[in-house]
């Protein structure tokens, strides 16, 4: 196909979108929600740059190795969450969301967002102090002149998909945090589609907003997942934005799980600004998902912002993960680390694109990526390409990326001791995440996503 | 080694005039010089005019149609390449009859630019053998009795098509076909001259042959080829160099290199490029390595307003060796976009790839490079390691590595740094009474090292000095 035709036909299925990618259906999220003027022109004008903006396509770098027409477009069917109207617990979730509910009882808030069902706690003490933690929904109804001018930003980062869930989100949560207040204990947002929803061709757009003002102080843990059978053919689309804005000295542990189904594309696009002083942890961890594309943009805006991005990825089957990392450092002496390690069984692949940007202006930037690749599948693949654009002087950045199997000597100490090989396996993968999950500080998280992985690795998925 | 390098240091101000010799022009005075633009027609005369073969006309002439059919790569410096008016070129110069072999014959003017350059120089010192190509042709060519005795071919190309057709025709273009980019299509529409290389199975060339490319006329377009052949266990080390004059218009250089390594030859190719700042340098060099065999690139790139240049090794058989090392230095208005490839096709190859470049003036270097291995590689190792050194706020550096890695059992590494010359480095030479200047072209030589030590010694003072007058007044 010539590239001409490609973008006929995806302007084809752009237009002949009858149900959720179309405009009537951004009318029609308007009217239901019964949701304001300015929101609905907001909807219909990012739904007008969508049309404009060209269909990614793999002579795009950052797309190189996604297949954007695996999904029909036109055939999708949205699952409306946050029309749910059952403010009450959740009973339908699946084993590892109701142990993540157990683990984490005592957490400052909680918002949960299934078919039928959205409900939201939080503290007393922080809902006193101004803490606003929900579902985006509600956050529309209660404090939209709070949420409004987030929702307004035109961000960087906002590509064809990103386009689309901005006139399309329909669920998602809003974390607010006043000045100088410090949330103790973890918050938690999960979002999940069930298996008996997840029949072919449905899409969900999820949309998370968190605000911190000045010498605020929070950590969330943001988990999506969609269950939706074993079958290799790829119908549903998630395609989630999170929007992170830390004011002046404001500190911030974001860690983000995607869990997805073997039949979900899932298309993940986090924004994070970070100004003065304020420092910024993010952890995403890649448990599946038929295809996973995220982009993960930071921008350091001010000087002494600090950022520390880490990824863990452990991919089986046949399933494709592209995260694509920018790390922008856009003032004088800022800070940034990246890390990424991903382990791939089966024939899973990877491909990492990583580019660290440094302006003019960036004097004393301080920058480290590293992206290691396990293959522990022998047909396994992964590719990484993380890259430099340097125009300041002073700077010191460097980067790494290994590929490679898992390392003879390891494996042959350990049988020796009288593991299997499946077992002296599994603790060479779990010590190659353990790297990543000794940076995160948050309580109890880290043991959370590792039972998960342990899980995934032993094949109980 | 601090005295050797001060009484270096001290002849700063001869290496000045030193530099300047390769900017003079001549008055131009060619036996043919084709009219600016690229025609079918010309690329038929240019055919007719060297008697080629049939199908080495057919060659051109669909290569021709690629090249007008293929867009210009996006995914470089648009800015640069977009200014490139193919209408104002021209692609073929004949300055003198025919290639000499005796250096009294060259014809004067072209003699005193040679002298100038030093090559006969460098044959006194006993190089192996000499090619020197002036605009589009070979003028003057040399190899030693003994090596032609043991049955080395070094011809120009144009002569190797014509006295060894057969191997020639087997080999020429397998490597780079004409569709592989825009310019190898360009280079094989209008190629002339270059240098063609058959080592016997065997027969080691112990000591280095030589060519030199000058383009002299303003809005020239140099399109050589070259393709050496070393046959199963043979060696050869081979060395260019390449010059031109400042004008105010841009000229342009699309070479095609294509080196062939079978079972258990080594190849060693060495560039030094210092073209002046108004040439595009947009070449393709490509080698490939069968079993056991080993290629290296040493590449170093100082002149030329962009270049554009990925010396690629492909892997081929069993245990095969690839290693690229290359510098870039680039100053102001210039960009030099190096990089290297190593594709990995059978198991057992291993690769190794050190780049290392300095930016200056507002000067811009990328490191470009791919690393692949295909399934069933296994017991791959590669590593690839960039550096560069940014010596003012006004620079640029970039680095885009690839990795494309569809093996499992393999040992892939990739390593850059990106810095400034340190302050203690600096502080600490200074306080041994250095100046500014001096103390910063320690540390780029020193930063340089590992490729000049690869060099010829010639070639290693010469590029010490190069380097040393570059970052005069750099530090301010």
């Amino acid at each position: 196909m010539t590239d001409q035709e490609k973008e006929s036909k995806s302007k084809m299925s752009d237009s002949s979108t009858a149900n959720t990618i179309a405009r009537e259906r951004v009318d029609n999220l308007a009217t239901r929600n019964s949701e304001p003027v300015w929101l609905k022109e907001l909807r219909l004008g990012a739904w007008e740059q969508y049309l404009q903006t060209p269909m990614p396509a793999p002579r795009d770098e950052e797309w190189r190795k996604v297949d954007v027409e695996v999904v029909d477009l036109s055939s999708l069917k949205a699952i409306d969450l946050s029309a749910a109207v059952q403010e009450k617990k959740p009973s339908k979730l699946p084993q590892y969301f109701q142990s993540a509910l157990k683990a984490f009882e005592n957490a400052a808030g909680t918002v949960v967002e299934t078919t039928g069902y959205s409900w939201g706690e939080l503290r007393d003490d922080l809902a006193k102090q101004g803490v606003i933690f929900c579902s985006l929904k509600t956050a529309l109804e209660k404090h939209h002149n709070l949420v409004r001018p987030y929702l307004e930003r035109k961000l960087a980062s906002d590509g064809k998909f990103g386009l689309m869930n901005k006139a399309l989100f329909n669920s998602g949560s809003f974390l607010y945090v006043p000045a100088n207040v410090e949330v103790n204990g973890l918050l938690l947002s999960l979002v999940h589609l069930n298996e008996q929803d997840t029949k072919p061709g449905i899409a969900v757009f999820p949309r998370t907003i968190i605000v911190l003002e000045p010498n605020s102080k929070a950590s969330i843990l943001s988990a999506v997942s969609t269950e939706d059978g074993d079958e290799q053919k790829i119908t549903s689309l998630s395609n989630a934005s999170v929007e992170v804005f830390l004011g002046q000295a404001a500190n911030l542990s974001y860690v983000e799980l995607h869990k997805f189904g073997q039949r979900t594309f899932a298309i993940a696009r986090n924004h994070n600004e970070v100004a003065r002083d304020a420092s910024f942890y993010s952890l995403s961890v890649g448990l599946g998902g038929g295809q996973i594309k995220s982009d993960i943009d930071t921008f350091l805006t001010a000087p002494g912002a600090v950022s520390d991005v880490e990824g863990v990825v452990l991919g089986n089957g046949s399933e494709h993960f592209s995260f694509n990392t920018v790390l922008e450092h856009n003032a004088p002496d800022t800070k940034s680390n990246i890390n990424f390690r991903v382990a791939l069984k089966d024939s899973a692949s990877s491909t990492y694109l990583g580019t660290i940007r440094v302006a003019k202006v960036a004097q004393r930037t301080d920058s480290m990526q590293t992206n290691k690749n396990l293959l522990l599948g022998s047909d396994a693949k992964a590719d990484s390409i993380p890259k430099l654009e340097i125009l300041a002087d002073d700077v010191r950045c460097s980067h790494g990326a290994t590929v490679g199997p898992v390392d003879k000597e390891q494996l042959f100490y350990l049988q020796s001791r009288g593991l299997t090989r499946e077992q002296a396996e599994e603790l060479v993968v779990t010590g190659f995440f353990k790297k990543i999950f000794d940076t995160c500080t948050v309580n109890g998280v880290t043991e959370y996503i590792a039972d998960l992985l342990a899980d995934k690795i032993h094949g109980q998925d | 080694m601090a005295a050797e390098l001060s009484t270096d240091l001290g002849k700063i101000g001869d290496i000045g005039a030193d530099y300047s010799k390769y900017g003079f022009h001549d008055v131009e005075n060619y036996v043919f010089k084709s009219g600016k633009g690229l025609t079918r027609e010309l690329v038929i005369q240019i055919s007719k005019m060297k008697n080629e073969p049939e199908w080495m006309l057919k060659f051109r002439l669909r290569a021709l149609d690629i090249f007008l059919k293929k867009p210009m790569p996006r995914w470089a410096n648009s800015e640069l390449l977009d200014k490139i008016d193919f209408e104002n070129i021209h692609y073929y110069i004949r300055p003198s009859e025919k290639s000499e072999n005796n250096w009294d014959e060259v014809p004067e003017g072209i003699k005193q630019t040679f002298d100038r350059l030093g090559i006969p120089e460098a044959e006194r010192k006993f190089l192996a053998g000499v090619t020197a190509q002036y605009e589009s042709e070979v003028v003057y060519h040399s190899i030693r009795a003994d090596l032609e005795e043991q049955g080395v071919i070094f011809l120009d190309m144009d002569s190797g098509l014509r006295l060894h057709e057969d191997i020639l025709r087997e080999h020429f273009a397998t490597v780079i076909p004409a569709a592989d980019n825009k310019f190898s299509a360009l280079n094989s529409a209008v190629w002339s001259g270059g240098s063609f290389i058959w080592v016997p199975p065997g027969v080691r060339v112990e000591i280095p042959l030589q060519a030199y490319f000058r383009i002299n006329a303003q809005n020239m377009g140099q399109f050589e080829r070259t393709l050496i052949i070393a046959e199963p266990g043979s060696f050869i080390h081979y060395i260019e160099g390449c010059t031109a004059p400042t004008y105010s218009s841009d000229s342009l250089h699309s070479a095609v290199v294509e080196l062939i390594a079978k079972p258990g030859a080594h190849i060693r190719y060495t560039t030094i490029q210092n073209w002046s700042k108004n040439v595009y340098n947009l070449v393709t060099k490509r080698a490939v390595a069968h079993e056991d065999a080993k290629v290296e690139w040493v590449d170093g790139n100082l002149g030329s307003k962009l270049t554009m240049k990925y010396p690629s090794i492909y892997l081929l058989g069993k245990r095969a060796h690839g290693e690229v090392l290359s510098i870039a230095f680039a100053g102001e208005d210039q960009h030099q976009d190096a990089g290297a490839k190593m594709v990995h096709a059978a198991p057992d190859t291993t690769s190794i790839i050190v780049s290392k470049s300095i930016s200056k003036n507002g000067g811009r270097t990328s490191y470009r490079g791919l690393v692949k291995v295909y399934p069933n590689a296994t017991g791959v190792k590669s590593s690839v390691k960039c550096d560069a050194l940014l010596m003012d706020e006004n620079s640029r550096s970039d680095t885009y590595p690839t990795m494309e890695i569809d093996e499992k059992d393999v040992t892939i590494e990739h390593e850059a740094t990106v810095s400034k010359v340190g302050e203690e480095q600096l502080f600490y030479l200074m306080s041994r009474g250095l100046t500014q200047d001096e103390a910063t072209a320690m540390i780029v030589n020193g930063f340089f090292e590992p490729f000049t030590k690869e060099l010829p010694l010639e070639y290693a003072v010469e590029l010490n000095r190069l380097i040393q007058l570059e970052m005069s007044g750099s530090v301010g």
